[in-house]
C-alpha cells in the first residue's frame, strides 16, 4: 500500500479513551483502543446515571457529523467505528522507537471464547459449576466463572474469569458452535508504526478494606459509592429496589462519609479525588427517588466541593427541595448498631454535642487510590498523557483532558508531517447507494443453525409462509451462518446474485452485527440495505409470530429509499472571539493544524486576565502561547475589533467585524470559537467600599506580591471568602478565591511570619492536588473558621479601623479581630456578551455563561454546530484549565475543518419542497437548529451537518413535506401493519 | 390456539435508550408476551399521531410508546415533545373509540432491562383486562 493511513493507539477505554478515539477517527485517522477489562466503557457501565443532571447521555459522545460510520445506538453497549478496532483484554508491555513509528509490544489474555462463534446462547452459563462473587456488582451478587462481564454490552462474547475457572470443561462441552477455548495463554504480539499514543488508563478507585476504621468487608452493610450504584441499578443485583445487602430489609436511612481515602495525610493521600463529592450528592437524591417520603439520607463532609458552574445549585436542591441532610464533620469509625444489622454512628455535630445515630446502610464515597503512578512508557517521546489518568476526574474533565490530549498529538502528527487520510475521498456515502435507486429485489437467508435440532421443520414452515408474500422475495438456506463457512456462503449469494436488499433470519443480531460490518467491506453493500429477525433465541415462538418478524423486516427494507442530499462545502478557516489564554490557546492550536484563524479582540491588548496574573509559571506559559500566536502567520489579529454580524450554518459562515476606526472587514469561517472571558466580580458585601484596607483577594495578590509589602507593619489579615458568591443571586464557585486565597495567605506568612491570618470559609475548594495548598496552610498555623450563609462574618469599620466579628468553631464562643488587611474573595463573572447571544442565538445560564451542548459530554460545544465554547464564557476557570479548553475547543473545531465538504449521512432529514408551506413550525421545532430558510431560494433547508435525523421536524410537519430518510410515513405505516 | 385473549401489542421504542433496554430484556432472557411487537424508532419524537391511530384502526390491542427519561434524550428533549404530543393524542383516541387506557407511555432507560420486562407485563395485563379491541366488532373500515 502506498498510502498507509496513521495509526494511533489509545491505551484504555473508559470515557478518556473513546473520547479520543473518536476525536483521531473523526479528522481520519486510523486507531486501535487497548483496553486491560473485558469490556468498553470503563466506570461509566457501572453507573446508569451521572451528576450534575442525574442522567445519562453517554450516546452524545458519538460522532455527530459523520454518524454513518459508526454504530448509532447506547454507547454502553460498546463502541463500533469503522476506522476503531477495540482489543480488550490487552495490555501494552513496552513502548518504543520515536513518535510517528513507535513499536508497541502489547499482551491480551485470550476472553476464552471465541466471539466469531459465540451466539450468547448462554448454555455455557447454564453449566458452569463455578459461582463466584459478581465483580460487575461489586461484588453483590453471584455470577458464574464464564459469564458475560457487562450484561449491556454486545461488543464481546461470553468470557471467562481465569481466577475463578477450575477448566472442568463443562462450558467446553456444552457449548453448541464450539466457541469455548479452555486455553488462557497470554498471547503478545507487536504494533508497529503506530503515529502516536494517548494514555487514558483512569483512575483506580480506593479500596476501603484496608482501612478497618470503616468496616467496610466486615459490615456487610457498609458499602462503597460505586457498590451502592449497583444497589440502585436497574440491572443490578436487587433489580433496582433500595434494600440492605445484609437481610434484603428496605433501606430507611442511609448515610455517605465523604474523603474516603482523600484528604488523609496516614495513608499518603494529599489530594482531594473532585468528584466524590457531587457524586454523593447525586447518589443521595436517586436514593430519595426509591426510598418512602420519610426516609433519611445524610452526607457527612468536611468540605463539600462543589466547585462547578452547576453544581452549587445542584447541592442547594438537595437540600432545600430533596430533603438531603449535610452535616460537616469527619466520622471517625463505624460501630454496629442495636440491631447487629444496623450501623451506629457517633459524630459531633454544628452545636459542638456528640451524637449517636443509627443507620441501615453507609456508603463510603471512595476516591482515588493513592500511591498510582503512570507506566513508565508514559513518558516516552510520542505518548501523550490524558487527564483522567493522572488523577480522577468527573466527565467534563475527562472528556476534556481526553481532547487535549488528542489534539497535542495531533499538533505533533502534523508537524512531523503526517496526514490522516483523506477523508473525502475515501469516505463511502451508504446514503447514495445504488441499491436505493433500483427496484427492491429482496433476498431472504435463513439461517439452519446447528444448534437447535429440530430447525428445519421450522424452517420448512417459513419458507412456505415467505412464499405466500407479495412481491418478489428470493428466499435461500445457509448452513450455520455464525461460522465463517457459512457467512462465506452469503458472500458468494451476494456476488452471484441480484439481490438489492438483504435479510437475515438468525439469531441474535448482536451476533450478526460484525459480520454484517464485515460483509459491507468485502461486497461492498451497505449495512443500511441489510436487516435481520432473530427466530432462534428466546422462547419458543409459534410460526406466525416468527413470520410478523420476517414480514416487518421485509417491509423496512422495501420502504428504503435512495438520498438525494449534496454534499456541503467547509470553509477550512476559523474565527476566534477573544484574546485571552482560551482564545489565544484555541487559535495556536488550530493554526498548528495548518488552519488560518482570525482572531478577534475587543482591547488593545491580547492577553486577557494575564495582565492580572502574578504567578510567574502561569504567566510564562501564558506570554509564550501568546508570542506564539503573534508571529504565527496564519493568525489574523484584529484588535480593538467587535463582531457586528454573522450568519450561515456549520462549516460556512460570514461574518463583519467593525474595527475602532468605523472599518468593517467581512471574514468567512468554517467555525467560530467563543472565549470571550470574564472579570472578577464586583460586591457590595462585607462593606467592600466604606474602607481602603477592604480589598478583593485580587487586589490582595498584587499587595503581597509587592516588594513594598516586606516594609509594611503587618500583624493581622483576615480574608472571607465566597463574598457574594455561591448564594443567590450568584450562586456558583468562582473555583479560582480558595486556591489563590490560601497562595496569599501562605505568601503573607512567608514575608511575616508573626502576622495571623484568619480565615473565614464555607467550604475550602482546593480540588485535586491543589489540597496541598490547604495542608501546607494549616501546618503553617493559618487559622481557619467555617461559617454558614445565615452565620456570616460581620466586617465593621470602627474609629478608622476594620472590625470582624465571627464564631469560634471549636468552643463556640464570639471572636473578634482587628486586621490591618481584610481580603474579600469576591469571584468571578462571565463578560457581559448579550450582543454575541443575540447574533449566534446560543443560550447562556442565568449568570450570564454560555452555556454548552451538554454539561458532561460535550463541554466545549453550544447547542450550535459549529460554534464552541471555552474558558471563562463557559464557566468559572483557572487559566490553566481555561487554555486547555481552549485547545478541546480547537479539537471539536477540527472535525469540521478537517473536511473539504461535509458528506450527508443516511439518517437525515428532508424536506419535499413541493408541498411545503413553508409554516416553519419545523424551524422552531428541531433540536439541532438544524433548518433555516433560505431567503434566496424561498425554501426551507437543511444543514446536513447539524441534522441529526431525529424526526422531530417530521412529527410537527402539517402536510409531511418534511421526512426522515429510512423512516418515512410509509414505511412506518407498513411496518405496523406487517406487525399487526 | 386456546381461546384465551392475547393482546396484540405495539410498542413504539426509540433507539437509544428503550430499545437498548428490550435488547437487555432479550439477552438477559427477561420473558414477555410474544405478542408484543417492538418498532424502533430513533426517537419518541419522531411518533407521528397517525402511527399511532394506523396501529389501533389495523387491530392493535393496545400500544407502548418507549423513550429515554427526560433529560437523556439523544436529541436533547425528543421524549418531552412526545410526552405532549400523545397527552394530545390520547383525547383524539377516545374520539375515534378506543379507550385511552389502550395507549401508554413510559421512560425506560438503556440499562432498565428488568424495568422493560416489568412495564411490558403491566401493559399486557392492563390490555388484557381491558379486553379486545373494539375494532374487530364494532368498527367496519
Amino acid at each position: 500500500m502506498g498510502n498507509k493511513i496513521a495509526k494511533i493507539l489509545v491505551v484504555g477505554a473508559g470515557i478518556s479513551g473513546i473520547r479520543a478515539a473518536l476525536d483521531f477517527a473523526d479528522i481520519g485517522y486510523q486507531v486501535c483502543v487497548v483496553e486491560k477489562s473485558p469490556a468498553v466503557g470503563g466506570i461509566l457501565l457501572q453507573l446508569d446515571r451521572q451528576f450534575p443532571n442525574n442522567h445519562c447521555g453517554m450516546c452524545r459522545m458519538l460522532p455527530m457529523i459523520d454518524r454513518d460510520v459508526c454504530s448509532q445506538f447506547c454507547l454502553r453497549r460498546g463502541l463500533f467505528h469503522d476506522s476503531i478496532s477495540v482489543h480488550t483484554s490487552t495490555e501494552v508491555v513496552s513502548i518504543e522507537g520515536n513518535p510517528g513509528q513507535l513499536k508497541v509490544v502489547l499482551s491480551r489474555q485470550p476472553r476464552g471464547v471465541d466471539s466469531e462463534l459465540c451466539n450468547f446462547c448462554g448454555k455455557c452459563e447454564e453449566v458452569c459449576p463455578v459461582s463466584v462473587p459478581d465483580t460487575f456488582n461489586e461484588g453483590l451478587g453471584e455470577r458464574k466463572a464464564i459469564c458475560l462481564p457487562v450484561p449491556h454490552q454486545t461488543s464481546g462474547p461470553y468470557s471467562i474469569d481465569w481466577a475463578s475457572c477450575t477448566k472442568c470443561g463443562e462450558c467446553e462441552k456444552a457449548c453448541p458452535t464450539g466457541a469455548v477455548k479452555l486455553d488462557n495463554e497470554h498471547e503478545t504480539f507487536d504494533m508497529e508504526d503506530v503515529a502516536a499514543v494517548i494514555i487514558a488508563t483512569g483512575t483506580k478507585l480506593f479500596n476501603p478494606d484496608s482501612v478497618d476504621l470503616y468496616g467496610c468487608g466486615e459490615f456487610p452493610n457498609v458499602v462503597t459509592s460505586t457498590a451502592f450504584e449497583r444497589i440502585i441499578s436497574s440491572s443490578g443485583p436487587f433489580k433496582g429496589s433500595l434494600v440492605r445487602p445484609s437481610d434484603g430489609r428496605e433501606v430507611k436511612k442511609v448515610a455517605w462519609l465523604q474523603c474516603v481515602g482523600s484528604r488523609n495525610l496516614m495513608i499518603g493521600a494529599d489530594y482531594c479525588s473532585s468528584a466524590c463529592c457531587m457524586f454523593a450528592i447525586k447518589e443521595a437524591l436517586l436514593a430519595r427517588e426509591k426510598m418512602s417520603k420519610d426516609a433519611e439520607t445524610v452526607i457527612f463532609y468536611m468540605d463539600m466541593r462543589t466547585f462547578g458552574r452547576d453544581f452549587q445549585r445542584y447541592r442547594d436542591r438537595a437540600e432545600k427541595e430533596s430533603g438531603v441532610r449535610f452535616v460537616r464533620c469527619r466520622v471517625h469509625s463505624i460501630e454496629p448498631g442495636e440491631n447487629p444489622d444496623d450501623l451506629r454512628l457517633k459524630y459531633v455535630d454544628s452545636s459542638r454535642k456528640t451524637v449517636e445515630e443509627d443507620f441501615d446502610m453507609i456508603v463510603l464515597s471512595t476516591g482515588k487510590e493513592p500511591g498510582r503512578k503512570l507506566p513508565d512508557y508514559a513518558s516516552h517521546e510520542g505518548v501523550f498523557v490524558a487527564d483522567s489518568a493522572k488523577g480522577l476526574k468527573d466527565i467534563s474533565g475527562s472528556v476534556i483532558g481526553a481532547e487535549v490530549a488528542a489534539g497535542r498529538a495531533s499538533r505533533m502528527l502534523k508537524n512531523l508531517g503526517i496526514m490522516p487520510a483523506d477523508k473525502d475521498k475515501d469516505q463511502k456515502s451508504a446514503g447514495q447507494s445504488k441499491a436505493f435507486e433500483e427496484r427492491p429485489r429482496v433476498q431472504v437467508v435463513l439461517c439452519e443453525c446447528g444448534v437447535i435440532s429440530d430447525a428445519g421443520s421450522l424452517l420448512d414452515g417459513i419458507e412456505s409462509e415467505l412464499e405466500k408474500f407479495p412481491g418478489r422475495l428470493d428466499i435461500v438456506r445457509v448452513k450455520s451462518l455464525c461460522r465463517k463457512e457459512g457467512w462465506d456462503k452469503v458472500k458468494q449469494i451476494i456476488r452471484d446474485g441480484s439481490a438489492n436488499r438483504l435479510v437475515f433470519a438468525a439469531c441474535n443480531k448482536n451476533v450478526l452485527g460484525p459480520k454484517i460490518k464485515e460483509l459491507e467491506e468485502d461486497t461492498e453493500i451497505f449495512d443500511s440495505i441489510v436487516e435481520s429477525a432473530d427466530i432462534y433465541s428466546g422462547d419458543e415462538r409459534s410460526i406466525d409470530s416468527l413470520i410478523k418478524d420476517l414480514d416487518m423486516a421485509v417491509s423496512r427494507l422495501r420502504s428504503r429509499r435512495a438520498l438525494f442530499e449534496h454534499s456541503q462545502p467547509v470553509t477550512g478557516s476559523a474565527l476566534v472571539i477573544g484574546g485571552g489564554p482560551a482564545g489565544l490557546s484555541a487559535a495556536l492550536a488550530l493554526a498548528d493544524h495548518k488552519i488560518d484563524v482570525f482572531l478577534v479582540e475587543k482591547s488593545e491588548t491580547l492577553g486577557g486576565n494575564l495582565k492580572y496574573i502574578i504567578d510567574k509559571e502561569l504567566r510564562q506559559s501564558i506570554e509564550e502561547i501568546l508570542n506564539k500566536v503573534e508571529g504565527n502567520p496564519r493568525i489574523k489579529i484584529h484588535k480593538e475589533a467587535e463582531l457586528i454580524t454573522s450568519s450561515g450554518i456549520s462549516g460556512n459562515f460570514t461574518s463583519k467585524i467593525q474595527m475602532k476606526t468605523g472599518e468593517q472587514k467581512t471574514i468567512l469561517h468554517g467555525v467560530t470559537i467563543l472565549a470571550t472571558g470574564g472579570t472578577a466580580a464586583e460586591t457590595d458585601s462585607y462593606s467592600m467600599d466604606d474602607h481602603e484596607r477592604i480589598v478583593s483577594l485580587f487586589e490582595m495578590e498584587k499587595l503581597v506580591n509587592d516588594a513594598s509589602f516586606s516594609g509594611q507593619a503587618v500583624k493581622s489579615i483576615v480574608m472571607i471568602q465566597c463574598a457574594g458568591t455561591r448564594e443567590e443571586p450568584r450562586n456558583y464557585c468562582s473555583r479560582v478565591c480558595c486556591i489563590k486565597s490560601l497562595n496569599n495567605a501562605l505568601k503573607i506568612k512567608q514575608i511575616h511570619p508573626d502576622a495571623e491570618v484568619y480565615i473565614f470559609y464555607r467550604d475550602i475548594m482546593t480540588y485535586g492536588d491543589s489540597e496541598r495548598i490547604y495542608t501546607e496552610a494549616r501546618k503553617k498555623g493559618i487559622v481557619f473558621i467555617p461559617f454558614d450563609i445565615d452565620t456570616k462574618p460581620e466586617v465593621l469599620v470602627e474609629s478608622g479601623g476594620l472590625l470582624v466579628k465571627g464564631i469560634d468553631p471549636v468552643l463556640g464562643v464570639p471572636v473578634e479581630l482587628k486586621p490591618d488587611w481584610l481580603s474579600l474573595a469576591v469571584g468571578v463573572v462571565p463578560n457581559f456578551i448579550k450582543d454575541l447571544v443575540k447574533i449566534f442565538g446560543i443560550e447562556t445560564t442565568q449568570d450570564g455563561f454560555i452555556k454548552e451542548a451538554d454539561s458532561k459530554w460535550r463541554p466545549v460545544d453550544t447547542g450550535q454546530e459549529g460554534i464552541f465554547v471555552c474558558g471563562l464564557a463557559r464557566a468559572p476557570a483557572r487559566a490553566d484549565e481555561a487554555m486547555k479548553e481552549g485547545e478541546a475547543a480547537a479539537q471539536r473545531a477540527l472535525r469540521i475543518l478537517s473536511k473539504n465538504e461535509i458528506i450527508p449521512q443516511r439518517l437525515l432529514a428532508r424536506v419535499r419542497h413541493s408541498i411545503c408551506s413553508m409554516c416553519s413550525l419545523c424551524i422552531e421545532v428541531c433540536p439541532f437548529n438544524a433548518r433555516y430558510i433560505d431567503t434566496a431560494e424561498g425554501k426551507i433547508m437543511v444543514d446536513i451537518a447539524s441534522c441529526q435525523g431525529c424526526g422531530t421536524c417530521a412529527a410537527i410537519c402539517p402536510n409531511s413535506a418534511t421526512l426522515i430518510v429510512d423512516f418515512e410515513d410509509d414505511g412506518i405505516m407498513n411496518v405496523i401493519e406487517a406487525a399487526l | 390456539m386456546s381461546d384465551e385473549f392475547e393482546p396484540k401489542i405495539i410498542a413504539l421504542v426509540c433507539n437509544w435508550c428503550t430499545y437498548t433496554a428490550a435488547d437487555l430484556a432479550g439477552t438477559s432472557r427477561l420473558a414477555y408476551s410474544a405478542n408484543v411487537r417492538i418498532i424502533r424508532l430513533m426517537c419518541t419524537g419522531m411518533i407521528d399521531p397517525k402511527y399511532i391511530l394506523k396501529a389501533l384502526l389495523d387491530g392493535a390491542d393496545g400500544v407502548f410508546i418507549g423513550g429515554c427519561h427526560p433529560g437523556d434524550c439523544h436529541y436533547i428533549n425528543g421524549n418531552l415533545k412526545a410526552k405532549k404530543r400523545i397527552s394530545g393524542i390520547s383525547k383524539i383516541v377516545e374520539q375515534f373509540g378506543f379507550d385511552p387506557e389502550r395507549l401508554r407511555l413510559r421512560w425506560i432507560g438503556a440499562s432498565e432491562g428488568p424495568e422493560f420486562q416489568r412495564n411490558m407485563n403491566e401493559f399486557f395485563e392492563s390490555i388484557k383486562a381491558l379486553g379486545s379491541t373494539p375494532v374487530r366488532d364494532r368498527m367496519i373500515l
